[in-house]
């Protein structure tokens, strides 16, 4: 990435789509300061601007991903929407109520996913139940929401079906392993 | 927990929105009939929740590692590189004016030695007095014949033209009023003041310094500076003639060349002769470098220097102040002394 050309926004997108994770450093780089200084400016520290950056990265790529994007904006626009709409979550989170732009965060309705994963260690113990090649496809097909398709040429399977057979055979070992060392109330 | 294929796939279906208005309909109708079917709902949810996480949070390792150590050399890639290639034409044209600065007085101290062609000590005797300028190093006492031999004179070939010229102007401010004492006791006749300019720096005088362990000094240099010369009273502490022996010979042992010299003739003068070169440099450098017997002194702007030995060591007195002066091949700062004594001591030489 460094030292090559600089991708225009149409360019990342299909990159993101492609998988290149190098594009995601990118959007990481061009929207670093404008983000950080929105944190900053806003009773938040180093630390939470460096968090919502990572975030808003994370979440431009799965929305790019899932094709939730139409670029109508700048993927800098929409990159500091985001960025502003996660830093409201967690000012919300952590229940401190501030003025920002106008808005008091207080009275932002709780509308948080049902489930916490504030313990890390755990989800990656989840995902370690399970091997990599199962791990990587699961991925592949839950978070980037990639179709049987493009996860079989991108993982070299035969075709769609082998996917097909090989994800029903994966999320049931997941699921079976899961349910014996963990409940849903794990999780809530 | 009755989640066989279909039921997997279906919910992967709904969670992905894949499924028409209809589908999502009879969807929904199940969950909130078949409880066993919204269980395995909620589980399946939650997994694929937990590979999102999952999925995000390598992202975020991905981040960490690859952008987040680069921010500060990648942010501004372009501009830093302006900075290194800036940084680096800075760094060559500053070396190259140090190295200019550095390598030029040694070029110029070539002259100065070559000026200093010895005259065959017969006919030395007759000249000194008329042409004093030209024994400039000469010192018969310690010289031996076999030196004086082998010196040999300059060549035309080591002088360019513009050289030679210089030499020549060189030649004409005499002392005259030397008391002619000085020359039979100290055999020493030594004077060259000329503007010799060479690339950036500046010999615009020489002279001539003789010194012994004793703390003596002998000074001749530019007519405006040159007076009587004064012996330099020994101080308490290196009154002992003993010492003052040690001295000598640690002197000796420091300068090679003139041990050798002395060595071959008969040490009837123990004394150092130090070729005191004053320099000025654009850079407005201020240092000294004192290599065996050639003293070069920097941004010192006056004839005024005066240098003294006192219990071996050399030093030097520029308008009231005192510094200590240590061998150095490269530029060292002048160094004040820290010794209120030696200071006192000095200062009251003339």
């Amino acid at each position: 990435m460094l030292g090559s050309k600089k991708l225009n926004d149409q360019q990342l997108v299909d990159a993101i789509k492609n998988g290149d994770k190098d594009a995601m450093v990118q959007l990481y780089k061009d929207n670093g300061s404008s983000i950080r200084n929105y944190v900053l400016k806003n009773n938040g520290n180093s630390d939470d601007a460096e968090d919502v950056l990572q975030d808003t990265c994370i979440a431009l790529w799965e929305k790019i991903q899932n094709n939730q994007i139409e670029l109508r904006a700048k993927l800098s626009t929409l990159a500091f929407a985001i960025a502003r709409n996660q830093w409201l979550k967690r000012l919300n989170k952590l229940s401190k109520s501030v003025q920002i732009d106008g808005i008091n965060t207080e009275k932002m309705s709780a509308h948080t996913d049902s489930f916490q994963f504030d313990d890390k260690k755990k989800v990656q113990e989840v995902l370690g139940l399970i091997g990599e090649k199962c791990k990587e496809l699961l991925t592949l097909f839950y978070f980037d929401g990639f179709d049987m398709n493009t996860i079989a040429e991108k993982m070299n399977y035969n075709n769609a079906d082998t996917v097909k057979a090989k994800k029903h055979q994966c999320f049931k070992s997941l699921q079976e392993q899961f349910l014996k060392k963990y409940s849903r109330q794990d999780f809530i | 927990m009755n989640l066989d294929h279909s039921n997997i796939e279906e919910i992967d279906a709904y969670l992905r929105g894949q499924l028409n208005p209809e589908e999502v309909a009879v969807f929904e109708q199940k969950l909130n009939s078949d409880p066993g079917f919204a269980e395995a709902f909620k589980n399946q949810k939650l997994l694929s929740e937990l590979i999102k996480e999952n999925a995000r949070l390598e992202l975020k390792a991905y981040l960490n590692t690859h952008a987040k150590t680069k921010v500060i050399s990648s942010n501004n890639w372009l501009r830093s590189k302006v900075f290194a290639i800036a940084a680096t034409i800075t760094i060559l044209i500053g070396s190259f004016v140090v190295f200019q600065y550095y390598s030029s007085p040694k070029l110029e101290q070539k002259i100065a030695i070559e000026t200093s062609n010895p005259v065959p000590e017969t006919k030395r005797k007759e000249s000194s007095i008329e042409r004093p300028d030209v024994n400039i190093l000469e010192a018969p006492e310690v010289f031996a014949e076999k030196d004086i031999e082998e010196m040999p004179p300059p060549t035309m070939d080591e002088l360019d033209f513009k050289d030679i010229e210089l030499l020549a102007d060189a030649a004409s401010p005499l002392m005259e009023d030397k008391p002619e004492s000085m020359k039979d006791d100290e055999d020493l006749n030594y004077n060259i003041a000329r503007e010799i300019k060479s690339k950036d720096t500046f010999l615009y005088a020489t002279a001539l310094t003789m010194l012994d362990a004793e703390g003596n000094n002998n000074s001749y240099g530019f007519n405006r500076t040159t007076g009587k010369t004064k012996s330099a009273q020994y101080p308490v502490s290196a009154s002992n003639s003993n010492q003052a022996k040690a001295l000598e010979d640690t002197k000796k042992t420091a300068d090679s060349s003139s041990e050798k010299k002395e060595k071959l003739s008969k040490p009837v003068a123990n004394k150092t002769k130090y070729t005191v070169e004053y320099w000025t440099s654009p850079v407005n450098f201020k240092g000294y470098r004192l290599t065996n017997t050639t003293l070069q002194l920097y941004g010192l702007n006056s004839y005024t220097c005066k240098l003294f030995t006192v219990n071996g060591n050399l030093y030097l007195r520029n308008q009231g102040k005192v510094y200590v002066l240590s061998p150095c091949v490269d530029a060292c700062p002048y160094h004040l002394e820290a010794d209120p004594d030696i200071i006192q001591f000095i200062l009251k030489q003339n």
